[in-house]
């Protein structure tokens, strides 16, 4: 059988890291190594991304009409609710809808109400949940621990 | 012909240290052991060591060695201050007698290397980090994170007045936020919606500069140089400005590894009550919460700007793209502070 697409990305990561980082000038070197990683790391994440986005889609858009709720704001359909036929329209999707959600976050942090205030934090727990599903997609920072719960000791009382 | 060089590169870097050298007053100066040490698409710093004197009546005691550094600036467009500011800086600090590499050397044009850069003296060391990694660093931990606080209460403490004028750009706190998060909202970007309510209320609520001081930017423990004779060298002042104190430790603040200041030397705790007694000055922590989420943000914009070198994420080398994948961390992080400010505004 011929090489998939994400088959392609495997060769393509190992004839970067095996023929080409060590035969480029010391500049690239490092450069061309991180695309070999970032196309190992994207077929991992490709498999992934499908499931994980329609997820998210389903909880934004829960999340903006919790938003327009606390607001206030009429009943109105959220977001375009067909199902995405590919990858990209999927992306277009979520997209849209933190771009939604964005907007009314700004309105309820405007207000400053009890209402608007509790969906907020409702808002944020959610949000952070879904950054969290890609902290292993990253090697910057530690994946195990928040910066956030390491500080929260020195939060000023009543923030914490 | 200079020793120890390797590959055309640095065969023609040399050359050209070597003219811009002698242009420079040193006397038929010799650059050996031309070697890269760290590199980017911003910047990127060499270590060589300069001979030079009187070679024709030459002998050894009349020429004189040098181990000296070389910073040369790659990106016109950069978050870097320009050479010719950083080069004055450093020239100020030494005078003050802070622990920096004495600055010998500018050319903002770039002469004979065709770019911008600065030559400082090299001290010979590791950097913390890397000590640290390594459990090199000599002293107990905590001895030396009370240190490292002690010397950035001491960056603080500087008299700005004496600064010289042209270093730091005028402005004042609201301008230094806004450089950092406009261009995270520039239209045509989409920013997550914890980004952009980190930013509306980090721009509602920018505190008063009560005490303004030199501001490091980037005070963590890869840019200090643990000497040979074990003491710490700060370097990378090109993130400086005139700013918070409070603003430059929850910067710190925000690497907490053990192989870092915080957590790796000092726990969060003691860090600030180390500070706290070096300068003598309380630290507000509803301040030091404000620059701990602005912390965040900053980062998340350097992380997606490749350093300041693209306006889009789409023109990040690989790299730069990399390090751009950990502001979904950053972003998670922004969740906990602001379900913080809504849950007490809640409650």
């Amino acid at each position: 059988m011929s090489p998939d697409a994400l088959d392609m990305l495997v060769l393509i990561e190992k004839f970067l890291k095996s023929s080409v980082a060590d035969q480029v000038p010391a500049a690239l070197r490092s450069e061309v190594r991180a695309a070999a990683k970032s196309l190992g790391d994207a077929r991992e994440q490709l498999d992934a991304a499908f499931p994980l986005l329609m997820r998210e889609c389903d909880e934004l858009r829960d999340l903006v009409q919790s938003a327009r709720d606390a607001l206030g704001q009429s009943a109105a359909q959220v977001g375009n609710v067909g199902q995405p036929q590919s990858l990209s329209a999927l992306k277009e999707q979520h997209m849209a809808l933190q771009q939604d959600l964005g907007d009314l976050v700004l309105l309820l942090q405007q207000r400053g109400d009890g209402a608007g205030n509790a969906a907020l934090v409702r808002i944020f727990t959610t949000l952070r949940k879904q950054a969290g599903s890609r902290f292993e997609w990253q090697s910057v920072f530690p994946p195990d621990t928040l910066v956030s719960d390491v500080l929260r000791g020195t939060w000023p009382n009543g923030n914490s | 012909m200079n020793d120890a060089l390797v590959g055309s590169g640095e065969e023609e870097l040399g050359a050209q240290l070597t003219s811009c050298l002698a242009d420079n007053g040193y006397h038929a100066p010799h650059v050996s052991g031309l070697r890269r040490l760290t590199g980017g698409s911003t910047h990127d710093t060499w270590a060589f060591d300069l001979e030079y004197g009187d070679l024709e009546k030459g002998t050894a005691d009349t020429r004189q060695n040098q181990p000296l550094i070389l910073r040369r600036n790659l990106a016109h467009a950069s978050l870097d201050m320009t050479p010719q500011a950083e080069f004055a800086l450093l020239r100020w600090l030494h005078d003050e007698a802070l622990p920096v590499a004495r600055p010998l050397l500018c050319e903002p044009d770039g002469g004979a290397l065709a770019m911008p850069f600065v030559i400082a003296e090299r001290i010979i060391g590791t950097d913390l980090r890397k000590a640290l990694a390594a459990e090199k660093a000599g002293a107990e931990r905590a001895e030396i994170g009370g240190q490292l606080a002690g010397l950035q209460a001491r960056v603080h403490a500087l008299d700005i007045s004496r600064c010289p004028d042209g270093i730091f750009a005028k402005g004042g706190v609201s301008q230094e936020v806004q450089r950092w998060t406009s261009p995270l909202l520039e239209p045509g970007k989409v920013a997550s919606p914890l980004l952009r309510a980190a930013i509306s209320w980090l721009e509602a609520n920018i505190p008063a500069l009560d005490r303004p001081c030199i501001v490091h930017g980037d005070f963590k423990a890869n840019n200090i140089l643990w000497s040979e004779a074990g003491a710490p060298v700060i370097l990378d002042w090109e993130l400086a400005h005139i700013g918070d104190p409070v603003e430059d430790l929850a910067w710190t603040m925000l690497w907490t590894t053990r192989d870092d200041i915080v957590c790796g030397l000092l726990s969060p705790q003691d860090y600030l009550a180390a500070y706290e007694r070096a300068s003598g000055a309380a630290v507000d922590r509803e301040r030091l919460f404000y620059w701990q989420l602005y912390a965040l943000v900053k980062l998340c914009g350097i992380l997606r700007s490749g350093s300041g070198t693209v306006q889009n994420e789409s023109d990040l080398g690989p790299s730069h793209a990399l390090l751009s994948r950990g502001s979904g961390y950053l972003e998670a992080a922004m969740a906990d502070y602001l379900s913080a400010i809504a849950g007490k505004r809640a409650a």
